[in-house]
């Protein structure tokens, strides 16, 4: 038996229930800088801002599915006695606006983790508000999504300017996050967001000629909702291909 | 189903015709039945390894086998049918609704959840569910009147072969009769506002399998909203035609059960919730079923055949709520399960005697259920916002096993094996490109060695059990994010196989013996059905370790007494996480007088620490129950006490994330949640026997 001590005290007395255990982990966004994505049609994105307005953070644990028997159940209820798949054991509940800019980010809040080993990551999307704390005439209030940088291609560059809406209920589901937590872990979880998708090479730019966009008055490309290449970047860039967390 | 039917009703009846007019025996012949018929006296001595019944028979000489008379049943305590498992060692049942709701059942490191681990068997009739909208292998004994259970034999591990589906940890039979005789009219008024009042007509001279018998139960339950009300109808009669031995019988149930939900313990710690509350209020189920069943013994001179066939029809309707308000914090997270299903089946198993030394074991059982379910979410008004699943599916599945028996001396051995497939056709009511169709089937070698000396029995058995997907694991689902179905969203549904081995020394005294089994049971790949996603979730592989021991005594005639623990380490390969919510240490005990007029009975069970999910704990318990009956005439009085020693108990444990207080920071961490255990409360019973 693996606790053999657990039989003599079992049977001298009652234990009570226990929670598991946690450990509280400060999450912040990476300060990384964000590296430039090189396109399917030849451009390169270079993105010096990205701002996403998100809710309820939850690490996920992979449970007692790996390898072929990787299945993922996600999104259910648990009930007593049946399987609780889609096991968030971690979180960082709230609303938030994540920015990655290639500087050091604040805090987002202290996350709270059952130990355990993490598989990923998920949060929802959400337009932003007020209650963000953001100006009133800043660009994302009510928007999920907005990307700043330029945009390159045949040594002419343009700044570029995306303003991405969302679908009610989006949510990232499964950003890459292998991490052991212990009672004793202390590190900083940062969330990256990847430009290019890390793992097949593909970007969420791809698929849109930009220099055949009509420009701003300062000649910058803008994307906004409505158009077709909105609709073309938003249906990549809210997969969790291009999402993870590192540990600092 | 209706060829074997039909093929049984033609074949018994020629057999005997061929029986009553065949020549007297040849001197082989006579020599053969010379022997038979000292097996089966020597099977009827006492012996706990094989045993002969109409519905419980045990061919294979594994050692977790206990075979209980109805004496002792009466004389544990119990409210009701479910309650006569308790005593199979090692099987702890939980109940997360109120009584009526069909158990949740962990045995040898397997959470069967509601069956779907635990074959359990009625005179040969399966109980088990095929994918009952609730969980698959949902068994339900609520139908059962406790006081028509002519006795219990339980067989752990998957080592017979006449264990079908749901097997893999283990399994049990009850048989239906009285040995009491004559008409009795019961009424038991409780502590918690219970009132059951019960008649049974046993004609006296007629066999012990022939009763009509009726229930009604109104209980308040303890705590909040965990009342049940239920209406039961049983009835079972003899014939016999010569060599042939028929058991018609019938049953009818009608059963109203309230689900109060589990609560936090940090609901209680907040003191949001009371420890009896019931956080989904008046929610609720009704459970309703009728069932015809058609037993059959024939013997002649080698040949026995066993076989049973049945029709029934069966609902369930359940509103629910586990989690409050933490998926929609508008209506709430309520959701309503029915289910509806028409079964029917026939078994038969034929036993030849081949010679002294060998027997021949072999027989072939069908299975039908055309069923519909849905599912939808409801407000916590009952309101239903959302169609979640709507689905008519049949599922047609056979069995058929061959094997041999051999004795030799001391030795006694049997082998063989059984192949299971079932044909599902599923069809998703809510969009048809779903729907679904297809087979599964598996093999299960089988095989047990036992050496019997004057005292002294030594096993050895090895086995495979099988779990049926459930027939909703054919439909289809949508993938997410244009990845295959099978990476992201399930697998495709397959037959758990579980390989099982046991090894056990049981010693037997006059006035006392003693027995220690070990067991151990590898499962290379689950595929669980999750009901609330939809999806078939494949587990890695598990191995579950333990032992059993026991000690009963009876030091004088009108006392006896059992004790026996189990303790099991169950763990995923990969992870080597604890299987949630399997005992690790379970012990019981039992004490049985019956020296009349008195009679009386305790039962205590201590449950060990059992690991959650995620690392959690669920607490230990110690709780003891207890009857006691006198006799006087034609009159009997009972009492009988719920939790002797007045414990704060948990019955059911788990640990889930859940939202009930809106006021509260949201979050999506698990929690310990607990469902209650019985607190201490009184029954008093009286019967008269006309």
């Amino acid at each position: 038996m693996r606790y053999p001590l657990l039989v003599p005290l079992a049977l001298v007395g009652c234990s009570g229930s226990e929670e598991a255990a946690t450990v509280d982990l400060p999450v912040t966004t990476s300060p990384a800088a964000l590296a430039p994505a090189a396109t399917d049609l030849g451009y390169q994105v270079s993105l010096t801002r990205v701002r996403i307005a998100v809710a309820k953070i939850e690490f996920t644990i992979e449970g007692e599915m790996h390898g072929d028997a990787a299945a993922r159940v996600v999104g259910t209820a648990p009930h007593p006695g049946h399987s609780a798949g889609g096991e968030v054991t971690g979180e960082l509940p709230g609303e938030f606006i994540l920015e990655w800019n290639g500087r050091a980010q604040p805090q987002l809040g202290l996350g709270r983790l059952i130990v355990g080993d993490y598989q990923g990551a998920n949060f929802a999307i959400r337009a932003a508000s007020a209650r963000d704390g953001l100006a009133a005439n800043d660009p994302l209030v009510g928007h999920a999504f907005h990307l700043t940088g330029t945009i390159t291609k045949d040594a002419t560059t343009r700044p570029f300017d995306a303003l991405l809406d969302v679908e009610p209920d989006t949510s990232v589901i499964g950003a890459v996050f292998h991490d052991v937590i212990t009672e004793a872990s202390t590190e900083t979880l940062a969330l990256e967001f990847y430009p290019t998708d890390p793992v097949e090479g593909d970007t969420p730019f791809d698929g849109v000629d930009y220099f055949t966009l009509p420009t701003t008055a300062d000649g910058a490309i803008a994307i906004r909702p409505g158009q077709p290449e909105h609709n073309i970047i938003r249906r990549a860039i809210q997969t969790h291909d291009q999402y993870g967390v590192q540990t600092l | 189903m209706r060829s074997h039917l039909f093929v049984l009703s033609i074949t018994l009846p020629c057999a005997i015709a061929r029986a009553d007019d065949e020549a007297p025996p040849s001197p082989d012949d006579a020599e053969l039945l010379q022997y038979v018929a000292e097996a089966e006296a020597e099977a009827q001595a006492g012996e706990t390894i094989v045993v002969e019944d109409s519905a419980g028979p045990v061919d294979t000489p594994s050692s977790g086998v206990r075979v209980v008379s109805q004496r002792a049943l009466e004389l544990t305590p119990h409210r009701n049918a479910d309650d006569y498992l308790r005593l199979v060692p090692g099987l702890y049942m939980s109940q997360h609704g109120s009584e009526g709701k069909g158990q949740q059942f962990f045995l040898r490191g397997f959470d069967a959840v509601h069956g779907s681990d635990v074959s359990i068997r009625v005179n040969g009739i399966p109980i088990n569910e095929m994918s009952n909208v609730h969980g698959q292998g949902y068994a339900d004994l609520g139908f059962i009147i406790p006081e028509t259970v002519h006795g219990l034999t339980s067989r752990k591990g998957p080592f017979d072969l006449e264990q079908g589906w749901f097997a893999t940890a283990g399994s049990i039979d009850l048989v239906l009769g009285t040995a009491s005789r004559g008409r009795r009219v019961g009424y038991e008024v409780g502590s918690t506002n219970r009132h059951r009042a019960y008649v049974i007509d046993a004609p006296a001279g007629r066999p012990e399998a022939e009763f009509v018998a009726a229930d009604v139960l109104h209980d308040t339950g303890y705590g909040k909203f965990r009342g049940t009300e239920h209406a039961s109808v049983m009835a079972q009669t003899e014939l016999t035609a010569g060599r042939l031995v028929l058991r018609p019988m019938f049953a009818g149930n009608w059963t109203k059960f309230g689900e109060p939900g589990v609560i936090a313990l940090a609901d209680i710690a907040s003191s949001y919730f009371d420890r009896m509350d019931a956080p989904a209020g008046d929610l609720g189920g009704r459970s309703q079923r009728l069932l015809g069943g058609l037993g059959a013994t024939w013997k002649r001179g080698a040949d026995e055949v066993v076989a049973s066939a049945h029709l029934g029809w069966r609902g369930l309707d359940l509103d629910e709520n586990f989690t409050g308000y933490l998926e929609n914090t508008q209506y709430g997270d309520g959701r309503r399960q029915v289910h509806r299903a028409i079964t029917g089946g026939a078994r038969v198993a034929w036993r030849h005697t081949l010679s002294r030394h060998v027997r021949l074991l072999t027989g072939t059982e069908v299975l039908r259920d055309q069923l519909e379910q849905y599912e939808d979410r409801i407000s916590t008004r009952g309101a239903v916002w959302r169609n979640e699943r709507s689905t008519s599916a049949a599922t047609t599945s056979a069995g058929t096993w061959a094997g041999a028996q051999v004795r030799d001396g001391r030795w006694l051995a049997t082998a063989g094996a059984r192949v299971d497939a079932m044909m599902v056709d599923a069809a998703d009511r809510l969009d048809a490109m779903r729907s679904g169709a297809g087979t599964v089937a598996a093999v299960s070698p089988r095989a047990a060695v036992a050496w019997r000396g004057e005292h002294l029995t030594l096993s050895v058995a090895a086995g495979r059990g099988v779990r049926p997907p459930e027939a909703r694991a054919f439909t289809q689902r949508p993938s997410r994010e244009n990845m295959m179905a099978t990476t992201y969203d399930g697998g495709d549904p397959e037959i758990t196989v579980a390989n099982a081995l046991e090894t056990g020394a049981e010693l037997r005294g006059e006035r006392i013996s003693a027995g220690v089994t070990g067991f151990a049971t590898w499962i290379d790949r689950e595929a669980v059905f999750d009901h609330l996603s939809g999806l078939t979730a494949l587990l890695d592989g598990s191995r579950r370790y333990g032992a059993e021991v026991f000690v009963e005594a009876k030091p004088v005639p009108w006392l006896a007494v059992r004790g026996d623990a189990t303790l099991v380490d169950a763990r995923f390969v990969v992870t080597d996480n604890p299987v949630p919510g399997a005992p690790r240490i379970l012990a019981s005990a039992e004490a049985r007088l019956d020296a009349r007029p008195w009679s009386a009975g305790v039962a205590g069970r201590f449950l060990g620490p059992r690991p959650l999910i995620h690392g959690a704990t669920a607490a230990s318990s110690t709780v003891f129950d207890a009857i006691g009956a006198y006799t006087r005439g034609r009159w009997m009085l009972s009492l009988q006490v719920d939790n002797l020693l007045g414990t704060d108990w948990n019955e059911g444990e788990y640990h889930f994330a859940s939202r009930w207080d809106l006021s509260a920071p949201e979050s999506s961490l698990p929690r310990v949640h607990i469902s209650p255990g019985r607190p201490f409360g009184v029954r008093a019973g009286a019967s008269v026997q006309f």
